[in-house]
């Protein structure tokens, strides 16, 4: 009897050391559940479970998500998701499966498509996001969002930009891995997450396959890193998503009659696929132009003191199209102005022309801005005029740390 | 009849899964500095007013142990100008916080790290701050950082920095982040600059 006590007391032990400390790496059925007393509606409760797909559509787009048996990621470990048992066996069919989700997205009528997994966990002790994603072509596309159990009651996602984001090349058509540190997803209750949603938001059509969908309690991305290793930020290439490549928000604004409209275009682009379009129409008052933002509204803000220059390419459609550029740091953004560097003919001695052009802007040239708290960059159009300019590659070129050092020294 | 032996190894094993229990939650590696931000995802910077100033980059040639880097703060703190003609402020912080939720230390009881100076006898406070102090932009301060270190006052050579967390009368249970101060009474005058490097930030 007492044997069996002892033995009992070890296997709760176990148990009980195996609940405390989450996993380093855990699978969609092994994440802590939601908190309790989370509220759900009654047809989330009917409707979603853990694992399960699902798809949304206004025609005539289309999308279609399913487990797949013939495409699936060799040496990784098959993880048994609801959905992906056999109805005909009683027990989970030992075979690997992955994720096929197929979209074609239209742009007529407002038309839209996207996927998701229900996941119903708390993901607070989780800091990446990884998965597994090939491609039937190479190139597909889509938005990655997530929901919390209010957001997916008004049916409004947080999206942290394009798969471009963590995969600057694109999905291709091998098996590459991606790693999405979730504090990018800005916003949602990371303690009540009920969905990861794929959004797709460029026409065309597609497939991809998704495997070996994980949760680390690792960070596993070093984007400093990264910029070290470049030399440089890259801020946006204007290519995929109308949320910048650090995941936030980009608009243009005005102040009537004076007028700005923004849009990623393929008419023109220094490289990838789009550049920036601006069709400016500046009047003798009010104001318009374009920013592009270092932190997320209410976030924290964006450290520059390593940085010393802005950079980006601009060309005009009829050239000799003017304007002044612009950045905010906390003080400036709570007052909703930036300080100026100059128009770009201070940085491009002949002007903006028809040909792509690389404005290149100390940030010193900015006055006295506080670079530890960064806010925006700014396309200001401040002459009486009208126009269209195209912007591509907006970077931010780093110090090396000899220049950082000097710089002390010399009491900068 | 009880077999005593495997009493006795049943009572062994419960008390060693006790015990990596305990372990598992008596130490939490913040920051070993080899990455750009810290081991929980959070932000790291400097902060400063002129005319005081301060920069912190990661050092490959000085770490403790045998391998990564270290964290080098370069300071100088002035004496005068700036706001209240106080020589402004100026130190470094690792956010704890992911987004609006705070971090729970309260199960641990202290901050550690190593620490030594490029030339020694530099001095700085180490700041703590819970909801309350986040959201003013401020911290607690602890002593002096001779107080929490074995040889009373920083040197060129590596020592580890204790901290007990009751000397700061916070709420542990929403932590926001731990900052290196350059406070103006850590130097005669108030004016003081340097370069510390500090490896290994754990609560413990």
């Amino acid at each position: 009897m007492l044997k069996k006590v002892v033995f009992l007391s070890i296997v709760i032990n176990i148990v009980i050391l195996a609940q405390l400390v989450l996993a380093e790496t855990a699978k969609i059925m092994d994440l802590p559940p939601l908190p309790e007393g989370t509220v759900l509606f009654e047809e989330e409760k009917m409707f979603g479970y853990r694992g399960r797909l699902g798809g949304f559509a206004l025609p005539p787009s289309k999308i279609g998500i399913i487990f797949d048996l013939k495409v699936f990621y060799e040496g990784g470990e098959p993880e048994f998701l609801p959905e992906s048992l056999d109805e005909s066996q009683s027990k989970p069919e030992l075979k690997i499966k992955s994720i096929k989700i197929m979209y074609k997205k239209e742009t007529k009528d407002l038309s839209f498509c996207g996927a998701y997994i229900i996941l119903l966990a708390d993901l607070r002790k989780c800091q990446t996001l990884t998965f597994m994603i090939k491609g039937k072509d190479g190139g597909e596309v889509f938005e990655i969002g997530a929901n919390d159990t209010i957001s997916n009651k008004r049916e409004d996602a947080v999206y942290l930009g394009s798969v471009y984001r963590y995969l600057p090349n694109g999905i291709t058509k091998d098996w590459q891995m991606v790693k999405i540190p979730l504090s990018d997803f800005y916003g949602p209750d990371m303690s009540k997450i009920y969905s990861l949603v794929f959004e797709f938001t460029e026409a065309g059509k597609g497939t991809f396959w998704i495997d070996q969908i994980r949760f680390h309690t690792e960070a596993m991305v070093d984007r400093e890193s990264e910029i070290k290793g470049k030399g440089y930020l890259l801020l946006d290439d204007f290519d995929h998503s109308l949320v910048n490549l650090l995941g936030n928000k980009t608009n243009a604004y005005k102040r009537l009659p004076s007028e700005c409209a923004y849009e990623l275009s393929a008419e023109e682009k220094y490289s990838g696929q789009k550049s920036l379009k601006l069709t400016f129409d500046k009047k003798g008052s009010g104001w318009c132009g374009y920013y592009t933002l270092l932190n997320q509204i209410d976030g924290d803000y964006y450290d520059l003191t390593l940085y010393k220059s802005v950079s980006f390419m601009v060309k005009g459609k009829e050239g000799s199209e003017t304007f002044e550029i612009g950045m905010a740091d906390k003080n400036w953004s709570i007052i909703g102005d930036s300080l100026k560097a100059g128009p770009v003919e201070k940085y491009l001695p002949g002007g903006v022309t028809k040909e792509w052009q690389e404005v290149n802007i100390p940030l010193k040239n900015f006055g006295a801005l506080d670079l530890i708290e960064m806010s925006s960059f700014v396309i200001n159009f401040y002459k009486s005029s009208k126009g269209v300019i195209y912007i591509d590659d907006l970077k931010f070129y780093r110090k090396t740390e000899e220049d950082v050092l000097k710089e002390w020294d010399q009491g900068g | 009849m009880v077999n005593v032996k495997t009493c006795i190894a049943g009572i062994f094993l419960f008390v060693f899964v006790l015990f990596v229990c305990g372990i598992s939650y008596a130490e939490l590696l913040v920051d070993d500095f080899n990455k750009n931000t810290n081991l929980l995802g959070g932000r790291t910077s400097v902060y400063q007013q002129a005319p005081s100033r301060a920069l912190a980059i990661q050092s490959p040639t000085e770490h403790y142990g045998d391998s990564g880097n270290a964290l080098m703060i370069k300071y100088d703190k002035k004496a005068e100008g700036g706001p209240y003609n106080q020589g402004g402020w100026c130190g470094y912080y690792t956010i704890l916080k992911k987004g609006e939720t705070y971090f729970d230390a309260s199960s641990y009881k202290a901050i550690t790290f190593w620490v030594k100076g490029a030339e020694g006898a530099e001095n700085f406070k180490v700041g703590l701050a819970d909801r309350h102090w986040d959201q003013v932009g401020d911290s607690v301060k602890s002593e002096e950082i001779g107080k929490y270190l074995p040889s009373g006052g920083v040197t060129k050579e590596w020592q580890k920095a204790t901290i007990p967390l009751d000397v700061f009368f916070l709420d542990f249970k929403e932590l926001g982040s731990i900052s290196v101060c350059f406070e103006l009474d850590c130097f005669p005058g108030g004016a003081g600059k340097g370069t510390i490097y500090i490896d290994d930030l754990k609560l413990e």
